[in-house]
This record gives C-alpha cells, structure tokens and sequence, in this order.
C-alpha cells in the first residue's frame, strides 16, 4: 500500500470512527428537523394567548345573522369575539368586568361607498392587540367590505372569484429550445451556491485544523522522515474530503429515508392549509390566505420543471465543483495550517485572504443567478476562486457548454496552481515553529 | 568505511546559517555524540540526515550512498518534542506509523506485540495516547522509532523527562540494540549524560563543528595532568616536588604536573616523603569542561 494512500487511510478512519462524526453526521440532520418541526408547531399553536375580545358591531359586516336568526361573530385565529349589547360609552369602561381583554367599536361608516377607501376602527384595551391579530381583523374586515361593495353594485361574488382565477405560467425558452424556468432556477442556484459555500468553509477548517495539529504535537516530523510534505498535504486533503462525500451520501440516504417515512406518517394527518393560513412561516409577517388551487398549481409546476432538469448531468456538474472547489480551497487551508501552528489568533488572521474570495463569491452567486447572462456571470463561472460557487449555481440556466467546459478546465488549472502553491508554502511552514508568520514571508516561501 | 557520512553539509534560513561546513563520519555499530548547546544547529543537521531537510550543498551518504527518502526506512527517528496523535489508540498509532515506515500490516503487528511485550505494556493496545502518562507515552515514542528495525537511530534528547527507571530501560535497550547491529546517533546539550555512552562525539556550536574523537582520546588530549591522591598521615615538606599543589584537603589532596613527569615518578616521590597513599586518580576534563574551553576562545572571537 502506498504512503499516501495509508495516510488518507488514517485521516479517513480516524475521523469517521469517532463519536462526534456520528452524532453530527446524524444529529445534524435529524437536529434541522426537529428545529424545522418546532417551528410547524409553535405556528400551529400560536403561542399568543386566546384574547377575549368584545365587539361594537354597527356596521355589522363583522358579525353575520344565522339560520336560527341569532347574530355571531365567528373566531378568529386567537381571538374570540363576544358581541356588545348596549351603548359603546359605557362598555368602554366596563369591558374588563365581563371579563373581556379589550373593545372592538366597528362603526357604521357607509362602507360601500366606492369612493371611500380609509376606514377606521377603535380598539381598547390595556394591552396592544398584537400585529397578527390586527392583520387578520384587517383581512376579515377587508374582505367583507368588498363583498359588501360587490353586492352593493349587483356583482356575484362567486362570479367574480371564478373571473378572478387565472394563473399565468411562463415558459420561458433558451434560444437552444432548452426549458428555463427563472424562478426554480433561482432557488436552485441559491441552494447549490449556499452548500457549496458551507462545504469549502467547514471542510477546509477542518483541513487546517488537521494541519495545525500535526505541526503543533511535532508528529509532523516524524512522519516527514517517511514521507514527502507533499504526500502528506494531499492525503490529509484526500482523506478529510472523503470524510465529506462519505457524511453527504448518508444524508442523502437519511433525507430519503426520512422523506419516506414522513410522509407515510403524515399521510392524511396534514393539517388543513387554511388552518395554517395566519403569519407565515418565514419572518412573522402576516401572509395572504393560502389558496389551496394556486398551492396546488405551483407544486404541479415545480415538479414539471425538475423533472425538465437533466439530472445526472446535474448531480454530476455538482460532484465535479465540490471536489474542485474543495481541492482548491482545502490546499489554501493546509497552506495556512502550517504556517500558523498553535496560535488561533494567528490562524485567523491568516484565514481572512481565504475566506475572502469565498464570501464575495457567494454574493456575487446571488447576484447572478437573478442576471444569469450577465458578464459578472460569465466571467465568475471562469474564475477559478469563484466558479465553484457559481458555476453550479448557473447550471439551470443552461449555459452554453463551452463555458462549462472553459470554467471546468480553469478550475482545474485552479487547483493544480493552488496546490502547487501551498506545497510550497506547506513544505518551510510545516517545520516552523516558534515564529510569526507574516504575509511576505508566505509570498517568499511560495515563490521560492 | 564510514557508515554515515556527512560532508561539507551548509544550510542557511534567510540570513542565518544553521549548519557551516560541518562533516562527520559516524562508524558501524557505534554509538555517536551530536553534542552542542541548544540552537547550536544539530536538530537541523538531524533534519538533513533524516531528509526532512536538504541541505543548500553538501552530501549525505549512508552505507556509501547517498541518502533519499526511499532509503529513510533504514532510519528510526526520535525528535526532541516527542509527538503522537494524541485521540489515536496506541496500537493503531504505532501500526501507522510502522507502516509508514515500510513494515507490512502483518509485519509491523507482530514487532509492535513484541517490543511492548518487552516493555510489559501489552495492555495499553487500545487505550488512547491522551490518555497516557508523559513517561509512558515516551516509552511508544520509543517503540515507534525502532519497530522497524532501523540501521540508523537517530534519538534528539532521548531521556529528557524520563524519571530514572525508564532511563535505565531506554539506556539498556540502546546498548542491545547497538549489539544487534544498529548504528546510534544522540544529540543532546546534557553532555554528562552520554560521557558513558558514546564512544565517539562531535562537539557543535553556532552551526559549526568545533571538536569531534572518541571520548577517551578526547579526554587525554584535553587534560590538565592533574591527579587526586587520597592518603593518611602528615604533609611533608612539598618543596621539592615535581608538581604544584592546586587543593589540600583532610587527608585528600589535588596536584597539577607537568606532562611530561610520568605518574609513577609523583607516586614514588610521594611514597619517598613517607605518605600511606590510599588512592591515586587521574582527574581528566568532562566533556562539558572541554567544550567550554573550546568554545569560550571562539565566542570571544
């Protein structure tokens, strides 16, 4: 067996037979779950407590008049409404003894006058009613209005629902009569481009903090009397990125799986989407009623075009920039994990060039996967230092395959010049110690 | 023939040159003193002879050619700063590092069972490193230096921070190890430490070679003719006599001649003057003694 190969053997083993390589590797996953779940749940259950809420209804469009002649205000979200009997001067004080947390006066306003477009209610209560509660009192009340107005001018509201329901898909269509889709492509790019991102970051760290402590436990040196510096720069490389694909074929496998078993379990016990239609799930802010035919539509369409997709082609585009960018920037990491030694504060600083180009990447990733033509596109999936990011990113666009095929080349040129680099830099690094490493003396180094 | 042979060897970082010019010749089956102060230049000079460095000119050459990396599995090396991964279990770690010497799976498992079955340490197999002792982490250092029976074994400080029981062990397995063959260089700045076990050294300082002879040779040609006498009874009238007295003790006394009076002539004379001698030694130079007379001309130079 060769040298290079035992030592990829070791960084391989050593990582995958620990503990901690286990419990991330699962944990991670099952611990994004559990957090994405946790948050299903706490919006299911609304965390803000039921507000009993009084309501002054003279407009009466917030209350409607039922079979058996009786007047009722239908709940909504957390709030449960009682309508006020009597006067609003009184109830204004009076509210808090029935046991009531606030007043809602809806006055009677002449509501279907077209010309008027700002109403106002009053609400009083010693507490703030919260802002998803007055989103949906807005909406509630909006919606009656219109209605209102509707009828006030002859106009079927089920008519005009049926007149309203139009979805426009556009299929947008290269030159090359591939199928493009910008608003899929966009979030695919996004995904790519942000795993990419996290791949060479915590993949390469873990490269130099390998690096970091062979030189600082002095094994290095040891071991340099066996081997080539350079044999064992690239098989910690190896080794750790084969600890890399190895942790994503498992994931792949857990989303499965768990994609699988989620939905048999959840099959028929999925809440109803209206019933999760208060604030969104992003950021809290109120969201519009989910239409159940328009949801449908989407996911029908979303599921056309990845199927459009080339999909090997894909997967294996995004085998070949992981490992690139990976060998690219991980030989950068090793590079500095031998010139800093045990001093993190010293790693850190020499870190930032790294880690640099890596971030402006994955903005500049952003801004093209909304101008996937552009020349900052272009030349970005050509450039070494950022095709890994980008080049994944525009694969939905469908760019010409001589510039897949340019960006691949320069990426490999890449990291044969990167790797080349640090070996250098690596080779003097590596049996230094007990010195500040600056800058020039790495450019020195390199350049020798 | 010279097993290894060291010549002209120079290496410079930036301005500084760690190693000037310096050749050594170290014999088969011998046991050699790298000795100098510390930052003299041997750990770089052991760097080049275990290819971890090249020197900037000069040659190495072991066995009569010239030294290579596919040749360092003849070379068992133990640096200074000991160093082990430390979350690695013993016994994988000392297959690994047998491995990367060359050794078979196979091979490097039944010498690694042997050497810690010498060393009674059998048990340890899959206890962490961490989780060692300093003394017994010494003791795999030790083991993963020569598990791959090395012609050449290079020890840089081998019995700092061992307590004297492991010394004792390590200084024992050395002289076996030199009766089966193997060639062992020492480089340490505690020169009373291998007086007694080198049979040859090389004294370094500020990256050059400053001395180098056997031991004993060494130590005749640096002595000062003094002899420590022991003996009983009254000091006669020194007068007369062909030496100069340096320190006169209770029954203990320390002369200086001059090197061409043979010792028997100061023993006859003392027994003449009517002294009982009990004892009558030679005082010859430590080797820390030597390197300080010769090095304090040069860095006052």
């Amino acid at each position: 067996m060769s040298k290079t190969l035992l030592i990829i053997a070791r960084e391989y083993l050593t990582r995958v037979k620990k503990k901690s390589f286990l419990i991330t590797t699962i944990l991670a996953p099952v611990g994004m779950i559990l957090l994405f779940c946790m948050q299903i749940f706490i919006l299911l259950l609304d965390t803000g407590e039921v507000k009993r809420i009084m309501v002054k209804d003279d407009s009466g469009l917030f209350s409607h008049t039922t079979v058996s002649g009786q007047t009722q205000i239908r709940d909504l979200g957390n709030m449960q409404f009682t309508l006020a009997q009597g006067e609003l001067e009184p109830l204004t004080s009076s509210y808090k003894e029935q046991g009531m947390d606030g007043l809602l006066y809806i006055p009677n306003n002449h509501y279907e006058d077209n010309q008027k477009n700002v109403f106002q209610l009053q609400y009083i209560s010693d507490q703030p009613l919260g802002i998803n509660n007055v989103a949906i009192i807005n909406r509630k009340l909006a919606k009656e209005i219109r209605n209102a107005r509707l009828s006030a001018a002859n106009i079927d509201p089920d008519l005009l629902q049926k007149l309203d329901n139009i979805n426009i898909d556009i299929l947008e269509r290269a030159d090359d009569g591939n199928e493009v889709n910008s608003g899929l492509a966009f979030g695919f790019g996004m995904g790519v481009g942000f795993l990419m991102y996290f791949i060479i970051i915590v993949y390469g760290t873990m490269v130099m903090k390998g690096v970091m402590e062979e030189k600082t436990n002095r094994i290095v040196e040891v071991i340099l009397s066996s081997v080539r510096p350079f044999q064992l720069m690239l098989g910690k490389i190896i080794g750790i990125g084969a600890v890399g694909v190895t942790q994503f074929i498992i994931w792949i496998i857990l989303a499965g799986s768990m994609y699988l078993f989620l939905g048999l379990l959840l099959a028929g016990y999925l809440p109803n989407p209206e019933s999760i239609s208060g604030p969104s799930m992003m950021g809290g802010t109120p969201a519009e009623a989910v239409d159940m035919d328009e949801m449908q539509f989407k996911i029908q369409m979303i599921l056309d075009r990845v199927g459009s997709f080339n999909l090997p082609l894909l997967i294996g585009i995004f085998v070949f920039y992981f490992l690139g960018g990976y060998l690219l920037y991980a030989a950068l990491f090793a590079a500095v994990g031998s010139a800093v030694g045990d001093d993190s504060s010293d790693s850190q600083a020499l870190v930032f060039p790294i880690t640099i180009p890596i971030m402006i990447s994955f903005f500049i990733m952003m801004a093209v996967v909304n101008q996937p033509n552009s020349s900052l596109a272009f030349w970005s999936s050509i450039f070494p230092l950022s095709s890994p990011l980008i080049m994944p990113a525009l694969m939905p666009f469908s760019p010409p395959w001589w510039q897949i095929l340019l960006s691949m080349i320069m990426l490999i040129i890449g990291f044969v010049f990167t790797t080349a680099l640090a070996a250098k830099i690596y080779r003097t690094g590596i049996l230094m110690w007990g010195k500040k490493i600056t800058f020039r003396e790495l450019a020195k180094w390199a350049l020798k | 023939m010279s097993f290894l042979s060291l010549s002209n060897i120079v290496k410079t970082f930036d301005q500084t040159k760690a190693v000037d010019q310096v050749s050594i010749e170290v014999q088969p089956q011998s046991i050699f003193g790298m000795l100098g102060p510390n930052g003299a230049g041997k750990t770089t000079l052991i760097r080049i002879i275990t290819n971890i460095l090249l020197p900037d000119s000069g040659t190495v050459m072991l066995e009569g050619q010239p030294m290579n990396l596919s040749r360092t599995r003849l070379i068992g090396y133990m640096p200074e700063e000991r160093g082990l991964y430390k979350k690695m279990k013993v016994g994988e770690e000392l297959l690994y590092l047998a491995r990367l010497r060359g050794l078979s799976k196979a091979e490097a498992k039944q010498k690694i069972e042997a050497w810690m079955e010498r060393f009674d340490i059998l048990d340890w197999w899959d206890k962490k490193v961490e989780e060692l002792s300093k003394g017994m982490q010494q003791k795999i250092q030790f083991i993963s230096t020569v598990v791959h029976q090395p012609k050449l074994i290079i020890l840089d400080e081998p019995f700092s921070g061992l307590d004297p029981i492991n010394t004792n062990l390590i200084r024992s397995e050395i002289f076996r190890l030199k009766s089966e063959g193997a060639t062992i260089i020492f480089s340490t700045h505690r020169m009373e430490q291998v007086e007694e076990i080198c049979e040859e050294i090389a004294l370094i300082h500020q990256g050059q070679k400053v001395l180098e002879g056997q031991v004993h040779k060494l130590k005749q040609q640096f002595k000062k003719n003094i002899f420590k006498i022991g003996f009983n009874g009254n000091l006669p009238n020194f007068e007369q006599a062909p030496f100069r007295i340096l320190e006169e003790k209770q029954a203990c006394l320390q002369i200086q001649t001059n090197p061409d009076i043979n010792p028997n002539e100061i023993l006859s004379y003392l027994i003449a003057q009517g002294m009982t001698i009990h004892s009558f030694n030679e005082v010859l130079p430590s080797l820390n003694e030597i390197f300080i007379t010769q090095v304090s001309p040069l860095s006052n130079e």
